[in-house]
């Protein structure tokens, strides 16, 4: 089977192919919800309109591509923008997600099916359990720690294509990232590694 | 800022391989000193290996196809379905009813002729052409068969000889 590079996919579409805007959103569309999905502190209904509107939003401005950017980029930044809007016009969203941070497991994530890699069902119920801790507390971060480490972390974008998504400059990235990372190594260290301690007590003299 | 945090910062990258030789050197060489780096650095590894495994939370089924019929609804230029007696390569596409990167795929077949650098294509000829693809019952061969060119002697060939 043939597969063909999202920019090649979206030049077509430039062309009029509507079934390679079809492919392009198949291949992204659970990855751009789940990165929204994130950003706005697991609140499923909103993501999914923006998701929506996303991909509306990216056919309409199809023209204005340029393959030089690689696809990914471009649609993640567009993604991050229309959260940053969302979330700015609804200010009352915080209170919404630190009570959302208490809910062990948001409505549609099966929390084991990814995470379920042996046979050994203590272990799959501890992955579980470790998966549901993280999520709960990458919305507990601010915003801005939460969208460099989703991106960075969680959906592996390199530094650089991050600082590119956020339009930020990348020693700020490095540095919300590190936050984000002493964040979550004081909130939820010993659940991700129970031999190393917390950084209180291994300051360097 | 202790060198510790600095470095501290550099971890991710380090892991990478996406830092320049003589920082990944010098991270490497502190690393090697100062235990604490050490224990930051596993616990960078501890963590990026868990986010990658989380498992992505998926949009309902029915936005897939919402968003598909917002994208169709939006298409600027609907498909045409009138049509003088030229044609550009646009209009063409409508005609044919294919989408133009397919008929780009044709286009070296179809008869054409040039002007003012765009392509346009008479409808008669068109339709003559399209009569000369066709192949069924009820087709009459042409009066005076005319000399194919050898790239479509492939799908033509069976064309000529029909009868009723």
């Amino acid at each position: 089977m043939v597969t063909h590079a999202d920019e090649e996919l979206m030049m077509q579409f430039q062309a009029g192919n509507v079934y390679a805007y079809e492919l392009l959103c198949e291949r992204y569309r659970t990855r751009t919800f789940a990165f929204i999905y994130r950003l706005l502190g697991g609140d499923r209904e909103p993501a999914e309109d923006l998701l929506q509107d996303i991909f509306v939003k990216i056919a309409g401005a199809a023209r204005l591509y340029e393959p030089r950017a690689k696809f990914s980029t471009w649609l993640f930044t567009i993604a991050r923008n229309h959260c940053r809007n969302y979330l700015k016009s609804r200010p009352y969203l915080q209170q919404q997600v630190t009570v959302s941070a208490d809910i062990p497991a948001p409505p549609g994530v099966d929390a084991g099916v990814l995470v379920d890699t042996t046979d050994n069902p203590a272990q799959n119920v501890q992955n579980r359990e470790t998966a549901e801790i993280l999520e709960a507390a990458i919305r507990r971060l601010p915003d801005a720690e939460r969208e460099v480490f989703v991106l960075r972390a969680v959906e592996g974008f390199s530094h650089e294509e991050s600082a590119r998504i956020l339009g930020l400059n990348p020693a700020t990235v490095r540095t919300h990232y590190h936050r984000a990372r002493q964040h979550l190594k004081a909130d939820i260290g010993p659940v991700l590694d129970p031999t190393s301690s917390t950084p209180e007590n291994r300051r360097p003299a | 800022m202790n060198p510790c945090e600095t470095y501290a910062e550099l971890l991710p990258e380090f892991l990478d391989g996406a830092l320049p030789p003589d920082l990944a050197a010098n991270t490497a060489t502190h690393l090697a000193e100062c235990a604490h780096c050490r224990d930051e650095l596993r616990f960078v590894r501890t963590l990026t290996r868990a986010a990658r495994e989380l498992p992505s939370p998926t949009p309902g089924d029915a936005v897939a196809i919402r968003i598909m019929q917002s994208v169709l609804g939006a298409r600027p230029v609907p498909r045409r379905t009138e049509f003088g007696p030229v044609l550009d390569v646009e209009e063409l596409a409508d005609f044919l009813r294919v989408d133009p990167a397919t008929l780009d795929r044709y286009i070296p077949d179809i008869p054409c002729f040039e002007l003012g650098g765009k392509l346009l294509f008479r409808r008669e000829t068109i339709e003559e052409w399209i009569r000369q693809r066709e192949l069924g019952i009820g087709l009459q061969p042409l009066p005076e068969p005319q000399p194919i060119p050898e790239e479509h002697e492939q799908t033509v060939s069976g064309g000529v000889q029909w009868t009723l």
